[in-house]
């Protein structure tokens, strides 16, 4: 009895965790899109060596928001973070054109790994404020996003300095941790 | 909920064991670079093996290039050992300025020397630029550039992060002080200036780039500058004024950044400083010396290069924020007229001294003790302020020296009692300073408690000596901690 108001209780008061790996190549923005959703402010960031990791509360869902630096040799590191992940974000420079294909190989090679099988895939096309970003349609499609099988996943335009779409991926987020 | 948490988890913990395992059998395909992760068959794993070592390749090119005394310093903030590198414009940039770099706009692009993969475009790139290129290119308008339009700019102060970040936005986002690469490179063509000495403080031992840029005078950080443009003489005297308020900031700044091992490689002929003598192509306190010799000979032919570099000198030395010396306010002045005779007290000490050996990792080495010295400044009873002391006085004195005192006293005076003899020597344009003696000759044993206070008392008659001719203090506030009350000073 008491387990089941326990329970009941639980359902309805406490927050859910959420465990979010953010990951995607150096210099996207995902420091900065960390302290957006932590700080609702604009940080100067260094270039992550290691990883940042804060809680977001929202929606009654407490994340756990693990930042990753990007920078070539500290990709392959990245895989000591997939274990018990909940939700992937994948953050791109939507204005750099060049590295898209770099991106489109970190992201395809990540998914294959057998820890993440279980998690959704969220994709922030960050940077959409910059005039010449692309836009999510054409990441969808050079992203490959579209081969994906066995695969939630969601791409959302941001814009981590004004904090644009930031919320709506989290959103997204939230809907699938609670129909899972 | 809790249910399902569960079950994910084990779920999850039984699949980590099979990735691990998976792990195992897949290591010896898997290359360091973790670039291909299903790298499968002998051709692949050639492919990863050739890449490793061409990543290999440059990065210890990188770490060449990294080693050209002005790709020491953050190009845009002056802070010394740059971890980052801008392969936008091609420029060696500490940590904090690399964060700043990625918020322009456009985002320069920055990679970090060691975290990252090069592409032999990119090596080629930084090889080709560097900070002293970019200095001449973003900074061309500059007070530190040839055009000297902008001569009043402020350099922005290392530590203040909004200075830092509005001088960037100035620098590459409205490009102020941009010059055309083209009319960069032609000032940079122009041949060396025979009066200026060709640069003593490159040690020939060291590696070939520097032998490369041996045969600029002087710090190439600063190198614009020492190059004296005989067609621009007539700009000289409106440029004085612009010149000394640029030398003084520089030179508090390098005074600030000197170190006091430093000090003693330059007393060259000191032979128990042997080990410190290989600094010199390392050493800021030489450059700086050396620049500022470079500086003012070319002072006398071209001011509106002069003025340039100085401020640029400023921005690192800024950074250590404590200005004990505000040295120099115009000192500048008679040492125009001595540009040669100022130089050449550094050749013969450096012909005369040791052949400074070439040791590797001789920086690495200094860099600890000086930091273990800096750390130490702040305390006020170990003999390290003392010795902090004795840096600030060698500092002044150095100041002297760039004005036409043999620098071989700078150097030698605060570790040893070479210092009288070296008062000796002949080139000192002030005439009228006479030393009395070394003040400091005793700062390396001096008694700490007594010491410092008088240290701090001595700083200040500083500028108004240099200045003004009336160098020495009246008295030697120092001989009173002459007592050798401790014998750590590794110097002695």
């Amino acid at each position: 009895m008491g387990l089941t108001i326990s329970s009941v209780f639980n359902r309805l008061f406490s927050k859910k965790p959420m465990r979010i790996l953010m990951v995607g190549l150096d210099a996207a923005g995902k420091t900065t899109i960390l302290y957006k959703l932590k700080l609702g402010e604009i940080v100067t960031t260094i270039p992550t060596i290691g990883f940042n990791v804060e809680t977001v509360e929202y929606k009654n869902i407490s994340f756990t928001v693990w930042d990753v630096g990007g920078q070539t040799k500290i990709r392959k590191l990245w895989r000591h973070y997939f274990s018990n992940t909940d939700g992937l974000i994948f953050v791109v420079d939507s204005n750099d054109r060049d590295r898209i294909v770099e991106a489109e190989q970190e992201l395809h090679n990540m998914l294959s790994e057998e820890e993440l099988r279980d998690s959704v895939l969220l994709i922030f096309a960050n940077k959409q404020d910059l005039p010449n970003s692309m836009s999510t349609a054409e990441l969808t499609d050079k992203l490959k996003l579209n081969t994906l099988r066995n695969r939630k996943w969601y791409i959302q335009a941001t814009c981590a300095t004004q904090g644009t779409g930031l919320y709506e991926g989290l959103d997204w987020l939230s809907n699938e941790l609670a129909n899972k | 909920v809790n249910c399902y948490r569960r079950s994910g988890k084990c779920q999850s913990q039984t699949s980590f064991k099979s990735y691990k395992f998976r792990n195992f059998e897949s290591q010896s395909e898997k290359n360091d670079e973790g670039e291909c992760y299903r790298g499968v068959g002998a051709v692949r794993d050639n492919m990863a093996s050739s890449r490793k070592k061409q990543d290999e390749k440059n990065l210890k090119t990188l770490r060449e290039l990294g080693m050209i005394p002005e790709n020491k310093y953050c190009f845009d903030c002056g802070q010394r050992g740059p971890t980052y590198v801008n392969v936008t414009i091609g420029s060696f940039v500490c940590t904090k300025c690399s964060g700043m770099l990625r918020g322009l706009t456009p985002p320069h692009r920055v990679k970090s020397i060691s975290m990252a993969t090069f592409t032999n475009e990119e090596v080629e790139l930084l090889r080709s630029r560097g900070n002293e290129y970019c200095r001449r290119v973003w900074l061309g308008l500059h007070g530190s550039g040839a055009g000297g339009r902008d001569a009043a700019a402020p350099t922005p102060n290392a530590n203040d992060e909004h200075a830092v970040r509005d001088f960037m936005v100035e620098k590459y986002e409205r490009r102020r002080y941009y010059l055309e690469p083209s009319k960069a490179t032609a000032a940079e063509s122009k041949p060396p200036p025979s009066p200026s000495p060709p640069n003593p403080v490159e040690d020939p031992t060291t590696n070939p780039q520097h032998k490369s840029i041996q045969h600029r005078p002087a710090f190439r950080r600063h190198a614009p500058w020492t190059r004296p443009d005989p067609t621009k003489k007539g700009v000289n005297n409106n440029n004085n004024v612009n010149v000394n308020g640029h030398l003084e900031n520089g030179f508090v700044a390098e005074f600030n950044k000197a170190d006091i091992f430093g000090g003693a490689g330059e007393g060259g002929n000191n032979a128990r400083l042997n080990g410190f003598v290989a600094d010199f192509d390392n050493n800021p306190v030489f450059n700086g010396a050396n620049n500022t010799t470079g500086g003012v000979s070319a002072a006398s032919s071209n001011s509106s290069i002069n003025s340039t570099p100085m401020s640029t000198g400023s921005t690192p030395m800024s950074s250590v924020g404590s200005t004990p010396l505000s040295v120099s306010s115009t000192p500048i002045v008679p040492i125009t007229n001595s540009g040669g005779s100022v130089g050449s007290p550094w050749t013969s000490t450096l012909q005369n001294g040791l052949a400074p050996p070439a040791v590797e990792d001789k920086y690495a080495a200094l860099k600890d003790l000086d930091e273990e010295i800096r750390s130490q400044k702040g305390g006020t009873l170990e003999w390290g302020v003392a010795t902090s002391t004795a840096v600030t006085g060698s500092q002044c004195q150095q100041g002297t020296a760039l004005f036409g005192t043999s620098p071989v006293q700078v150097g030698g005076q605060p570790f040893a009692a070479t210092f009288p003899e070296a008062t000796a020597a002949p080139a000192n344009p002030f005439g009228g300073a006479p030393w009395p003696g070394n003040p400091f000759k005793m700062n390396g044993v001096a008694a700490p408690p007594l010491f410092h206070p008088m240290a701090n008392g001595f700083v200040a008659p500083a500028p108004a000596g240099i200045g003004g001719g009336a160098w020495p203090p009246p008295a030697n506030p120092f001989k009173v901690g002459c007592i050798r009350t401790n014998s750590n000073n590794p110097f002695l």
